[in-house]
């Protein structure tokens, strides 16, 4: 069982704001579906290594070679707020 | 019209290119928009298709050589990017978003000369099972206007039922091409992972997304398949056979094949319509001289539900990480700091669901849970994969019916736990890492009385899958076309 404490600190974890009713609500909706979870426990996993993906390449390389990247300046031209060739956000520090 | 019969239309001249996409335009523009509007299109790419068809049709007059999509329109889900054409992946925090470059199956599709028609609705971010998590409202079932598509591929799948486009390409990284074709009677074709690149596709689960085709037939997501497929540098985990012939033996049968069905999938909230479908479809597998027989897959149904609505949100929360209004998309100036900043963007611009997923993931993923959820789960997620490989060394191909009912009503789903379990049949191959399709297996009646599109017709369709082993898209394609064949033949 999920707390509203812990849902709000994963919220704050997650850079979502919620307001205290729908922090309720989340926290019995990921109590539900968390206490569904609970199917795997009957599974025995001991000595089974855990799969990460789905692909059975290793070690994909690129050849270290420079070629034609992104038009950077195309990129650039699209961001939401700039000056020059910097992107404005907020400052770290208020 | 399939992709073969627009081919011919246009390469006998009895269309011209430039009135087949005004065809298009014009049913789209007919049942697409309005309060009881399909909604299957957020951006339509009228001026670029127009002027497209053009070039084609002096293409066919001079008679140049056509590629193999030459002058068909096809549609592309909308979280797969597409060059100076907007792509939102259906979610507000994109609504401004235009991509500089094309996704690979994008190019491919282009390079090939197919005509990029419509940006299709999809569940935000593919997070749904219904198409009803569009932050850009709901897509209907163009066969029961009150119903669902299926989703998250719900657009792609809508625009191909209702003629909007020819096909259409969608994702699957639970089902999301199979659930739409089930509800939808086409084809929803999910690759083995790998087969076709991701990049350009906006992650949701990068472990086990797939671009899929939806098509009208098999033949075409063959067809398709075999040009979206390919070895892509820029995607690592790509290792696809560039314009492979998946049709090559379409007309073997299906004598001989081995064919299992897992106990698991005939549970208690299997719909009694979907079953009786089920199996008449065996039945007629049967006569055709397959052998069927029943199996035990103790990991099908719930346990790959809850490994993948364990893994999927734990990549959401990573991967939905770079949405903070900073470099692209939509953003909330009035914050005090950057951490502000990113929060009120996220929290005013990304969905219910989307929110939900990521504290999912988060809360998977943290300290004190990681062992008993995400962990956990990767390893039961080997067990599946080994759980599957066996069977394959037994049998040619595992079938199910896609979903467990036949397509429900907007709105009936409200608890995401019902909606995460409509994933229960296809999930399993997303985490096994095999191919799967969605063929139509026939048609019950609807007793709705709910308008449809298309006058008279008072059915809704009910989806069967096959599942065959990793890169065995031959066999599947060719046992689905089989099949396909003998429903067409049955439903006459």
């Amino acid at each position: 069982m999920i707390n509203l404490k812990e849902v709000k600190n994963i919220a704050e974890l997650s850079y979502i704001n919620f307001d205290e009713e729908e922090i309720k609500q989340y926290t019995q909706e990921l109590s539900k579906i968390m206490d569904f979870f609970t199917v795997l426990k009957k599974i025995d996993t001991q000595d089974v290594e855990p799969l990460l993906g789905s692909s059975e390449l290793e070690d994909v390389t690129f050849e270290d070679r420079p070629k034609a990247c992104f038009n950077s300046d195309s990129i650039i031209e699209r961001v939401p707020e700039k000056q020059d060739r910097y992107i404005k956000t907020r400052a770290v520090f208020n | 019209m399939t992709i073969v019969e627009v081919k011919k239309k246009l390469v006998n001249g009895e269309i011209s290119c430039e009135k087949l996409v005004e065809d298009y335009l014009n049913r789209i523009k007919e049942v697409d928009g309005g309060e009881k509007g399909i909604n299957a299109v957020i951006t339509l790419n009228e001026k670029d298709a127009r002027e497209k068809a053009v070039v084609v049709d002096k293409k066919i007059k001079k008679g140049d050589t056509l590629g193999l999509l030459e002058g068909v329109p096809i549609a592309i889900k909308d979280i797969i990017c597409t060059n100076n054409l907007k792509t939102t992946a259906a979610s507000k925090i994109l609504d401004n978003f235009v991509p500089t470059y094309d996704a690979t199956a994008v190019k491919n599709l282009k390079k090939a000369g197919a005509i990029i028609i419509a940006k299709t609705n999809c569940d935000e971010f593919a997070h749904g099972a219904s198409g009803e998590n569009s932050a850009y409202g709901v897509t209907r079932n163009p066969y029961d206007l009150d119903k669902v598509p299926g989703g998250s591929s719900s657009g792609s799948g809508a625009i191909v039922a209702y003629g909007g486009a020819t096909a259409a390409l969608g994702t699957d990284t639970g089902g999301s091409t199979r659930l739409p074709a089930s509800f939808l009677g086409l084809v929803g074709l999910k690759p083995t992972y790998g087969r076709v690149s991701r990049r350009g596709l906006i992650a949701m689960c990068s472990s086990i997304d797939s671009i899929a085709p939806i098509t009208e037939n098999v033949s075409d997501a063959a067809i398709l398949l075999s040009i979206i497929s390919n070895k892509d540098p820029q995607d690592s985990t790509s290792s696809g056979f560039a314009g492979k012939d998946f049709t090559r033996d379409f007309n073997k049968g299906i004598k001989g094949l081995k064919i299992a069905y897992p106990k698991e999938a005939l549970l208690e909230g299997l719909d009694e319509k979907v079953k009786k479908v089920f199996f008449e479809n065996l039945e007629m597998l049967k006569a055709e001289g397959a052998k069927i027989s029943p199996i035990s897959l103790p990991l099908f149904g719930e346990p790959a539900v809850a490994v993948y609505y364990i893994i999927v949100p734990s990549e959401i929360s990573s991967n939905l990480a770079r949405f903070d209004g900073v470099g692209y998309g939509m953003r909330e100036n009035l914050a005090k700091d950057l951490k502000d900043f990113y929060s009120k963007t996220r929290t005013k611009y990304l969905g219910k669901e989307v929110k939900r997923r990521i504290m999912l993931g988060n809360f998977s993923l943290s300290a004190g849970y990681f062992d008993a959820y995400y962990n956990k789960a990767q390893k039961v997620r080997r067990l599946i994969k080994e759980e599957a490989q066996k069977a394959f060394e037994k049998y040619d191909l595992i079938v199910t019916p896609t979903t467990t009912t036949p397509p429900f009503k907007i709105g009936e789903k409200a608890d995401p736990l019902a909606m995460y379990l409509v994933d229960i049949y296809s999930a399993y191959a997303n985490l096994a890492g095999i191919c799967a399709i969605s063929v139509n297996g026939g048609w019950v009646d609807n007793n709705s009385k709910a308008e449809s599109i298309f006058p008279g017709k008072k059915k809704l369709p009910i989806g069967f899958q096959f599942m065959a082993k990793q890169w065995d898209e031959e066999t599947l394609l060719r046992v689905a076309h089989h099949f396909e064949k003998l429903v067409s033949k049955n439903n006459k």
